[in-house]
């Protein structure tokens, strides 16, 4: 257990925060109305859970038995934390209904009334989640909320407690939304991908240290259970006639089906895979010279690509050059899976490397698709790439 | 604003004549609610279109199609767990992604199936979310202004029913949202 920092459990997240929330600072996410973001503040509370810490969920909207159900349809256990886990209901009280929680607000319409219950809210736990920020904005007015907000973040870092707050975006006047940004030491948005609709949904972080700082979007989705994954929508898998590439997507995916003709792709293979936090679909192409004109249609909105050769037929190497233009795939994320490493002609990562010099700065990777060696070393390579932080 | 007072035959007229994109204000008191939005929903699937219902009292509707969506609100939480998505009636965050989510998927749905593509949202009623100061009430226009704005992207039509039993103010500040939309009382 790691005491200095709280780790948030989102991925990649605590990759760019060097590790985590350090105990004491504070941690808004800035949820677009529409973006399922509550969940961030609930993933981070399980794995503050699981490292031993003392962690509150303050609920302002939701009855207390309804933020244990979500957490169970997320798939985070908090009965195994008995002891660590407890909830300030800040919502019986609204609608006249008796509570049985450690902590109660006696009237949830008064900013005064948290008072009281956050001064020793913060001398008892080592981590406080509000559940909605904007609603305790919205019930109590923001002005004092936010005055509010601000001296319990004070008192949270003299004890060394961290505060994560989920914090709904609707329109307020930037007074306030800026405000609340000022507020927090790191600023993590969440927000959508919008076509007409929310199609997608993204997180960035635009605060750390206090500085602000514009980090790439992640793409996620929420499983059930599962909790909040990266989301990778397309990787590509392309390569020569007879690299593997079929192999490479089976040995990768979680699940994955082939369009095939007597053992050679006709169509495509589509995989899917999950891997540290990370969940990608894999789609390959076939290495026939007869698909060629399939190829710029498969590679369509890819956001990354194995190049996968069959490391004992150099002469098939020109070919993937003119695979990798042929679907468009140039410039993007790109990892050259060096295959069939175990056959005794196989040349080194190092000569395929050396006969593949065309393709300038790639990542390579040794593999045995057959056996699944080297393949999730590959896939890691990949989505670094892909979520260069 | 354009501001009609109708009787219950001449809204559906006036309903079937609006625009793609227009956000309707429905003001009424005491009238046959319910075989309105019935009848509104079921014209609305009819015609391949989508409908999107955020409601405080369903049990009344009995409308099954996948074309269909319908959000609960309650103000207690419900002894049993229904179908449909339910959420706390201040809970408006919650509300939101659940449209959200019915949104996404009509879309989808209406996109694999190169069908029409038209999206009704129905609001009933904004009264039930006034539950509580006027704190609140700025956040009800705030989650107001924001469907709105997602109903013009969608070039849908967004009905928001309300009761004129409202305090004189707390009315006055929700038809002023509505100030470049259509606002109908009914007679």
């Amino acid at each position: 257990m790691n005491r200095g920092f709280l780790e948030t459990g989102i991925p990649k997240l605590d990759d760019i925060l060097g590790g985590g929330i350090p105990m004491g600072k504070s941690l808004l996410y800035y949820i677009q109305p529409g973006v399922e973001g509550d969940v961030f503040g609930m993933q981070t509370m399980h794995y503050g859970l699981k490292s031993g810490m003392k962690i509150v969920y303050i609920t302002t909207t939701s009855p207390p038995e309804n933020v244990r159900e979500d957490m169970l349809g997320l798939g985070f256990n908090f009965g195994v934390y008995n002891d660590g886990f407890s909830i300030v209901d800040a919502y019986s009280m609204l609608i006249g209904m008796n509570s049985e929680e450690r902590y109660v607000v006696d009237d949830p319409e008064s900013i005064e009334s948290y008072d009281r219950v956050m001064e020793k809210v913060i001398e008892e736990n080592d981590v406080i989640i509000f559940g909605s920020l904007s609603d305790i904005f919205d019930l109590c007015g923001e002005e004092e909320a936010l005055e509010h907000i601000k001296r319990w973040t004070k008192d949270a870092f003299l004890r060394d407690v961290a505060i994560i707050a989920n914090f709904t975006a609707w329109p307020y006047l930037p007074v306030v939304t800026e405000g609340v940004k000022d507020t927090f030491n790191v600023v993590v948005i969440i927000a959508g991908v919008a076509e007409r609709v929310i199609l997608g949904q993204y997180y960035s972080v635009i605060k750390m240290n206090s500085t602000k700082v514009e980090k790439k979007m992640l793409l996620f989705k929420i499983f059930r259970p599962g909790g909040v994954k990266a989301y990778i929508p397309k990787i590509l898998v392309t390569g020569p006639y007879n690299a593997g590439k079929s192999t490479f997507v089976r040995s990768l995916s979680t699940r994955s089906v082939s369009v095939d003709r007597l053992g050679t792709t006709v169509a495509l293979d589509h995989g899917y895979v999950e891997h540290e936090g990370v969940s990608a679909h894999i789609f390959g192409t076939p290495g026939q010279v007869r698909f060629d004109p399939i190829l710029e249609k498969l590679g369509g909105e890819a956001v990354g690509v194995f190049l996968v050769v069959d490391s004992t037929d150099p002469k098939s190497f020109p070919r993937a050059k003119k695979m990798l233009e042929l679907t468009r795939s140039r410039g993007l994320p790109c990892v050259l899976i060096a295959n069939k490493q175990d056959l005794k002609d196989a040349l080194s990562e190092e000569k395929v490397k050396e006969k593949i010099a065309f393709l300038n700065n790639i990542h390579i990777a040794p593999t045995v698709a057959s056996t699944g060696k080297g393949v999730l070393n590959a896939l890691e390579i990949l989505i670094d790439d892909i979520m260069k932080l | 604003m354009i501001y009609h007072e109708l009787d219950r035959h001449q809204l559906d007229d006036e309903l079937h004549a609006l625009a793609r994109g227009t956000n309707v204000l429905l003001i009424a008191y005491d009238w046959e609610k319910y075989g309105f939005i019935d009848g509104f929903i079921r014209d609305s699937l009819r015609v391949k279109g989508g409908v999107v219902y955020v409601t405080d009292y369903p049990s009344r509707l009995k409308i099954t199609n996948r074309r269909f969506g319908m959000i609960e609100l309650f103000r207690t939480p419900p002894m049993e767990r229904t179908d449909s998505k339910t959420a706390s009636v201040i809970n408006l965050s919650k509300v939101s992604v659940y449209i959200r989510d019915n949104l996404r998927k009509l879309m989808r749905d209406q996109l694999r199936e190169s069908k029409g593509s038209e999206i009704d949202l129905i609001i009933d009623n904004i009264n039930s979310m006034f539950h509580h100061d006027s704190y609140l009430k700025n956040a009800v226009i705030r989650f107001i202004r924001v469907h709105m704005h997602v109903v013009k992207t969608l070039n849908a039509i967004g009905l928001y029913i309300i009761d004129e039993k409202l305090p004189d103010k707390t009315l006055d500040d929700v038809i002023d949202v509505f100030r470049d939309e259509v606002v109908i009382r009914i007679i």
